[in-house]
């Protein structure tokens, strides 16, 4: 009977647990207070080999009839017990406000941001939060006083990496007990394909040029300033000129060299898809840190040329979930 | 990278763990051998230099090789691993040598656990109330050490850690209180008790001339008696020890006798009292002269020479119930058997040859056995003898040498001559080793027996008398009897002197002993028995197990439910600005109300909301919401507005519902 391994029994066992804190908790929102009702407590191993060492201790007592032995033993008994309410209590209250997924390429790490918040008079200390594999030590949190933790988590694949769980654990103050929470936040982060492939650029499309005149604002020849717009790029703000006390300006360049470049899956030579998809992130990522305007033609979906990170978000994720089950690649 | 992991930094956690190993063994100090000690003191000092010098932990070969060495010498130092003895000094030095591959948390944890278990085994050896604040404090250190290993990463200052697990300590009292008082006892032992035998002052199976000198400087405690009643008059306050029967003409040893005194009679009044004695490591319960009854008739017998014994060995102090009558003689016909008689007038013929010619003499002159014996004490008392605690040291004979040569002793010598002589006319008699006297605490009301109070004296059996006690030393130094040994010598230490002599100091010193017996026969002699008589004292008869399980159980769980209170109360901000206070205040009277203000709303804009939600408090919460603006932004200082926010806030009620 190979199927009923331990190492399988205690997975059966946890996917049990997880299902049930699942229904009976439901879905959270940030911000979110962890209350008592949420907050789980079992003895750590040590915990347990302290339990040991008092009952050994007990025994020993007894044996020897000697009444300090019994103080002791009695004594670290409650301490244990004591010890139970005030890991318990470092977790109570705490507020996770935010959690934030950063960008993330297939293969390399999606950053998500936990912020949260000790809305207390007590500091609290030694939390751990852990997200799939993801592990961040958070040793101090004073009161009163929000603090950032980021969890690093390894993707795989190119899609959408879904972080249905956080758990917020801690060991305070002795390492006998680990209270912990499960935050189950509907958190969907969108994983990129991969950046490779060594296939140059395709040339501009001239053909469009003129009808994107107005995005024609490369980077070649300074032409003069203009007013600041949202979404204009911090690299092109005179930074010189505000510091000197001018408005916010932007600096201006001649960009009629540089016609918007069009990416298309067909144009990728590999066969492979994954490939050509990872391909056509590299060209985007390039494109995009040159200022370079560009748009992309994927079956069945076309998005317009243009430039800025809204653009490039957009084109990252029509990639990212093209063939996927969630094909809306515009939103 | 690699060679850094290696070097073993003395990382701030690591010094909070050698420092709660160390105080954990310091407690053991008294009793753990030098070279222990030394050995221990080497390993930690090795580990420090390591972490200081950031060098490398030594190799596994020769920490194994050190393991290896540890075992044999402790193997051959106790020729045994088993028992208190020889498993403390393992445990501190395997304490040590884990200290010198400690890396990881995990490693120390286990070394803190090993520290919780020295504590453990220091309360084995003793469990004076002294003892309480020391090792109460090296449980703490401990329990620090525990939070700043489990936290290594954590930024507390050594006050925060100190602070934090002093105050678990404290809320673990009162529970540790309950499960004393109210967990089961059970009297063990469960397993064999090996058999320590340390090195207490006390009196011993065997007398030669000097032993008893040794005690008397010391001022330990011996047992304390409480008289239930009236006490007896000094001379008549004789504790009996072992009897000596066997004499090789230099020491005196004990024989066994057998079970049961036979053929006594006592009258005259009985004095009872409670005899708290101290662990000696022996069996013996020292009696006033003549025990009629004794508690536990099943764990104490009495032997043929009316000695009191234990059936175990008195290793934890223990409080016994006596009675005795010091007048008693031989019962009306009973004779001496020819045995005991024999027993008690053998001496080796080949020694202490002027002793027993001086004897055969004095016999000769004498009219009775009686007058013998006044004989002898009268040569005692009128030639040049003398009562010293410092005699020189005696020859092989050593009667002769004490009779005809030094004339100075202590109440073993003459307890000796004396005997030897009485033996040698043929008068059956023999030495008793116990106690005399005693300190009277006017503070607690009884007795302290010192070991300085350790006195030998002798029995002579007379026809138709008994056995008769002689005391030779009371020819000698009267004194000795009525006013202890110091009042004999007059010679005592300074600061005993000092002591006697400055009533207050003495008031200290009874109200300490009192401390420390109130301490003994409420805590440490706490048992199934006492526990008993407590839940008598709380109105709960004869409880079973499960009634003692549910009220226990109920006492914690009400004992964590306020530690719960107290602790989510500590989690409540409160600030120290008088201001801000009122203004919490005031939101969390409406947020009773439904009215919760959202973290991004100012003042006023809460004040706009509660007015659209709910208008009848608008005219109640604007002028504090004015005054809280002013106060706090608007640099108002005076202290009418803040008494009229005070009030304001104070007097603030909203209704449930609008009216």
């Amino acid at each position: 009977m190979a199927a009923l391994s331990i190492p399988r029994l205690r997975a059966g066992l946890a996917d049990r647990v997880q299902r049930w804190a699942r229904r009976r908790q439901g879905a959270d929102r940030v911000p979110l207070t962890l209350e008592r009702r949420r907050i789980y407590i079992l003895p750590t191993k040590f915990g347990i080999a302290y339990a040991i060492m008092v009952f050994t201790m007990l025994l020993g007592s007894m044996n020897y009839n000697n009444s300090l032995g019994f103080a002791l033993t009695f004594l670290l008994t409650a301490l244990g017990l004591v010890a139970m309410h005030h890991c318990h209590r470092n977790l109570a209250g705490l507020v996770i406000a935010n959690v934030q997924a950063g960008e993330a390429f297939a293969g390399g790490s999606l950053k998500l941001a936990v912020g949260c918040e000790n809305p207390s008079a007590v500091a609290r200390c030694g939390l751990r939060f852990e997200s799939l594999d993801a592990v961040a030590d958070l040793p101090y949190v004073a009161p009163g006083a929000p603090a950032l933790v980021t969890l690093d988590m390894a993707t795989q694949t190119r899609g959408v990496l879904r972080v249905d769980r956080i758990s917020v654990s801690t060991g305070f103050p002795l390492g006998l007990f680990r209270a912990w929470s499960w935050v189950y936040l509907p958190l969907e982060a969108v994983v990129y394909p991969q950046p490779s492939g060594t296939q140059s650029p395709p040339p501009s499309v001239e053909s469009d040029r003129g009808a994107l005149g107005l995005l024609r604002r490369g980077d070649e020849d300074f032409r003069g300033f203009r007013g600041y717009h949202p979404g204009d790029s911090p690299r092109h703000i005179a930074w010189k000129a505000l510091a000197r006390g001018a408005p916010l300006l932007v600096k201006e360049h001649a960009g009629a060299t540089r016609a918007p470049l069009m990416f298309e899956l067909e144009q990728v030579l590999v066969r492979d898809l994954e490939s050509r998809l990872s391909q056509l992130c590299r060209w985007i990522l390039s494109a995009d840190s040159q200022l370079q305007p560009f748009g992309l033609t994927l079956p069945g979906m076309r998005i317009a040329p243009q430039n800025g990170p809204p653009h490039r978000r957009r084109c990252l994720t029509a990639l990212a979930l093209f063939g996927t089950e969630a094909p809306d690649a515009s939103r | 990278m690699h060679r850094a992991e290696r070097r073993a930094v003395l990382q701030v956690p690591l010094s909070w763990t050698m420092a709660g190993v160390v105080a954990a063994v310091a407690l053991h100090a008294a009793h753990l051998p030098l070279w222990v000690l030394a050995t221990f003191a080497l390993l930690v000092l090795w580990r420090v230099l390591i972490g200081l010098r950031s060098s490398r932990l030594p190799s596994r070969t020769l920490r194994i090789a050190a393991v290896i060495a540890v075992v044999v010498a402790v193997l051959l130092g106790y020729r045994t691993l088993n028992g208190v003895d020889a498993g403390t000094a393992l445990l501190a030095l395997m304490a040590a040598m884990k200290l010198l591959e400690t890396r990881n948390a995990r490693d120390q944890l286990v070394l803190l656990l090993i520290a919780y278990f020295l504590v453990l085994a220091a309360f084995l050896y003793g469990q004076q109330l002294w003892l309480l604040p020391i090792a109460a404090s090296v449980i703490w250190l401990i329990t620090a050490a525990l939070l700043r290993v489990a936290h290594a990463s954590a930024p507390l200052r050594p006050g925060a850690i100190l602070a934090r697990s002093g105050a678990m300590l404290v809320q673990a009292a009162p529970i540790m209180l309950l499960l004393f008082l109210l967990f089961p006892r059970v009297p063990g032992p469960f397993w064999a008790l090996p058999n320590a035998r340390h090195a207490t002052t006390g009196l011993g199976d065997e007398m030669a001339p000097g032993d008893i000198t040794e005690l008397s400087l010391s001022s330990d405690v011996a047992f304390r008696v409480r008289f239930h009643g009236v006490a007896p008059p000094p001379p008549q306050r004789y504790w009996r020890g072992p009897v000596l029967h066997d004499f090789d003409g230099y020491t005196w040893r004990r024989t066994r006798g057998s079970i049961g005194a036979r053929g006594v009679e006592t009258r005259g009044p009985e004095y009872g009292y409670s005899l708290m004695l101290e662990p000696m490591d022996n069996y013996w319960v020292f009696a006033l002269d003549m025990p009629v009854y004794w508690g536990d008739k099943s764990r104490i017998y009495q032997t043929d020479d009316y000695q009191l014994i234990a059936q175990d060995r008195i290793a934890q102090p223990v409080t016994y119930e006596l009675g005795s009558r010091p007048q008693y003689s031989a019962a009306a016909g009973y004779e001496l058997s020819e045995r005991l008689s024999e027993r008690d007038t053998k001496l080796p013929s080949d020694r202490n040859p002027r002793t027993q010619a001086l004897a055969r003499e004095l016999r000769a002159a004498a009219a009775s056995n009686e007058a013998y014996i006044d004989a002898v004490l009268n040569r005692f008392r009128e030639q040049s003898f003398y009562y010293t605690l410092s005699p020189s040291r005696l020859d092989y004979d050593s009667v002769d040498d004490f009779l005809f040569n030094t004339r100075r002793g202590f109440c073993a010598h003459y307890a000796s001559a004396f005997t030897t002589l009485m033996r040698a006319a043929g008068i059956p008699a023999r030495v008793v080793t116990g106690y005399q006297g005693g300190e009277y605490n006017r503070l607690a009301g009884y007795y302290i027996v010192r070991q300085s109070d350790a006195h030998a004296w002798s029995e002579v059996w007379l026809a138709g008398r008994g056995w008769v006690r002689v005391d030779p030393t009371a020819a000698v130094a009267p004194e000795r009897i009525e006013r202890g040994t110091a009042g004999a010598l007059g010679a005592e230490p300074f600061a005993e002197r000092m002591i006697r002599d400055n009533a207050w100091l003495a008031d200290v010193r009874f109200a300490w002993d009192a401390a420390n017996t109130l301490w003994r026969e409420n805590f440490i002699q706490f048992s199934a028995q006492k526990q008993e008589e407590f839940l008598e004292w709380l109105g709960v008869h004869q409880p079973d197990w499960r009634y003692l399980a549910a009220l226990l159980a109920g006492g914690i769980a009400v004992a964590l439910a306020l530690l719960s209170l107290v602790l989510a109360r500590e989690l409540r901000f409160r600030s120290h600005d008088p201001v801000q206070r009122a203004y919490a205040r005031f939101c969390h009277r409406l947020e009773r109300r439904g009215l919760e203000r959202l973290r991004h709303e100012g003042p006023l804009d809460f004040l706009a909301r509660i007015a659209r939600a709910r208008p009848d408090l608008a005219a109640d919460c604007e002028p504090i919401a004015c005054l809280y603006i002013d106060l706090r932004y608007a640099g108002e200082t005076r202290r009418l507005a803040l008494q009229e926010l005070l009030r304001r806030v104070r007097a603030f009620r909203p209704a449930a519902r609008p009216s």
